[in-house]
């Protein structure tokens, strides 16, 4: 016969669900931001994308004909990675973003909160992902409370020594998932 | 008083236990049963109602009300006295001044194994038994062991930490279990400034510092280091901690950012009665922590800017010259960023280094803990 009563530890829940944005028609004639994790460090102590990026954007570019911007940080673990006021400016002028490169858990964490904050003020986004922490990327769009947030992987060494693997492996790379990228902000 | 967390009837501690297991409310050490009038008497406490919110835990986001929280304490083994300082430990975690103070939502996803640690300094140490001496960092003190698994418990159950699925940390260590440190408060043992001084506070006010850290690393200076008949100097002990401080590896040694040094009594002594304060401890280790650059470079350490061998894993500050292979590195961002405390046992100078998860936050944060 039960003699103890005992609470529940765990606490309510307060992520609710949360809708995408809505997708565009097209990627024609859009003005795109590259919201990039590290990039500085990808060329010669000058601000740079990285070479995924600067693969699809050379291909957005001729493709659709966007015209883009990007931003890179150091502060890559921390939500707000770009900071609130800039996240609120990139809002108000982006059609579309793409969103990366997480490759490591507080990174991780941080590239999904910010694409949420863009979904929910109205902007598409795909987010890029490196395989080690796929899973993780998805239990944070769960957690998060937006299922379904677009995310495309890469593979962790082409990221990882992405410094030392040769342009056009990293190209290779980007090409191979570039389809992903309209399927992800487009309707 | 109203409490509204779900119950379960269980036929007794055990039973609760394996209820606990079941419902992955534990991390796999055994909890406490979270009794209504254990959980009413730790809200009463606090003096706060229980529904009062007192932030949201990432990266679950679960909803810390004081209820929650005194459910965490409660199966941690906490008395209810201890509860103000878990409340406290809560509020520092929470702290969201700036992007980069404690970052909460980073420390529980990094692949780092930096973990909360608690650190008490003031009048509360003695007064609820939170131990300084022998096992500073262990076991031996329930306000220690029960207060730092209750900031467990809560990142655990409230935050959601799953190791593999949103803790992402690669090796961790014990303290993610219970991490709680205190100030030695004898005038005996401690001959400097106190912590809670450090950080704005009248030494007879008590605070709670949470400091996010890799496990403590002992640091033995060899006592014959601390004869003055045997030519010892404070610069001979204090360059042994400050070269175990700066040792490769750390995120501190990538990514500066804080640390946390913990002096014994006996070191404490011998660098005090030679006349030095604990700035001038703080300006050496500062100063000695370092490392030259071209011995870096000739280590594999370092490489020059825009080399494709640094990756992102070398955020130095902007102010230090890297195109001068004589510069001395340091290991954290400032002076001020190296944490001290005086602790431990009091038989041999024995010291620890705490290193800090770099610049990308877990940096310290402190609260007065209001008298009772």
């Amino acid at each position: 016969m039960a003699s103890l009563t005992v609470l529940d530890p765990t606490a309510e829940s307060t992520i609710p669900r949360l809708a995408l944005a809505p997708r565009l028609d097209s990627l024609k004639g859009k003005h795109i931001w590259f919201l990039d994790n590290q990039g500085e460090h990808w060329g010669k102590g000058v601000p740079m994308m990285n070479p995924i990026f600067r693969a699809w954007k050379e291909r957005l570019d001729r493709d659709y004909g966007i015209t883009s911007e990007y931003v890179c940080t150091e502060q890559f673990t921390s939500p707000y990675r770009h900071g609130k006021d800039k996240l609120e400016e990139i809002a108000k002028s982006a059609d579309a973003i793409i969103n990366g490169l997480a490759c490591c858990g507080s990174g991780t964490s941080a590239v999904i909160h910010d694409a949420i904050q863009y979904e929910l003020r109205g902007v598409p986004t795909v987010s890029l992902v490196t395989d080690s922490v796929e899973h993780h990327a998805k239990a944070a769009t769960m957690k998060l409370g937006m299922m379904g947030l677009p995310i495309l992987t890469v593979s962790h060494n082409v990221h990882m020594f992405a410094p030392v693997v040769p342009y056009d492996q990293s190209v290779i790379a980007a090409d191979a998932i570039y389809a992903g990228v309209a399927k992800a902000l487009c309707k | 008083m109203t409490l509204t967390s779900k119950t379960y009837e269980v036929d007794d501690a055990w039973s609760f236990l394996e209820l606990a297991y079941e419902k992955g409310w534990t991390d796999g050490l055994p909890v406490a049963p979270p009794t209504p009038a254990r959980v009413a008497e730790m809200v009463a406490i606090s003096g706060r109602a229980a529904d009062h919110v007192l932030g949201l835990i990432p990266p679950m986001m679960g909803k810390a009300t004081v209820e929650k929280v005194a459910i965490q304490a409660v199966m941690a083994g906490c008395r209810a006295e201890y509860f103000p300082v878990v409340l406290a430990a809560l509020e520092c975690m929470l702290e969201t001044k700036d992007n980069q103070t404690f970052n909460l939502r980073g420390v529980q996803d990094t692949t780092h194994s930096a973990a909360p640690l608690v650190i008490l300094s003031g009048p509360v140490v003695k007064e609820l038994g939170f131990h300084y001496k022998e096992n500073a960092f262990g076991g031996g003190s329930r306000a220690s062991a029960t207060v730092g698994r209750a900031v467990r418990l809560i990142l655990w159950n409230l935050g959601g930490a799953r190791p593999g699925e949103t803790d992402m940390t690669h090796v961790g260590h014990p303290g993610k279990y219970s991490f709680c440190v205190a100030e030695n408060p004898d005038d005996s043992d401690n001959p400097w400034t106190r912590f809670n001084e450090e950080w704005g506070y009248r030494r007879d006010q008590s605070t709670v510092t949470v400091f996010a850290c890799e496990a403590p690393r002992n640091i033995l200076v060899r006592p014959g280091f601390l004869s003055e008949k045997a030519a010892g100097t404070p610069e001979n002990a204090l360059r042994m901690v400050a070269h175990s401080m700066a040792a490769p590896g750390s995120n501190n040694f990538h990514l500066h950012g804080q640390c946390l040094v913990t002096f014994g009594p006996r070191t404490a002594e011998f660098v005090h009665k030679a006349g030095w304060t604990k700035e001038m401890v703080r300006k050496f280790l500062w100063e000695e922590g370092r490392h030259r650059l071209g011995d870096m470079e000739k280590n594999g350490f370092w490489a020059p800017e825009g080399d494709a061998r640094n990756g992102f894993w070398a955020k130095y500050s902007p102010w230090l010259d890297q195109t001068n292979r004589d510069t001395m590195v340091p290991v954290v961002e400032s002076e001020k960023s190296i944490h001290i405390i005086v602790t431990g046992g009091g038989v041999l100078p024995v010291n620890a280094i705490c290193n800090g998860w770099g610049c990308l936050g877990g940096y310290a944060v402190t609260r007065l803990l209001e008298p009772r």
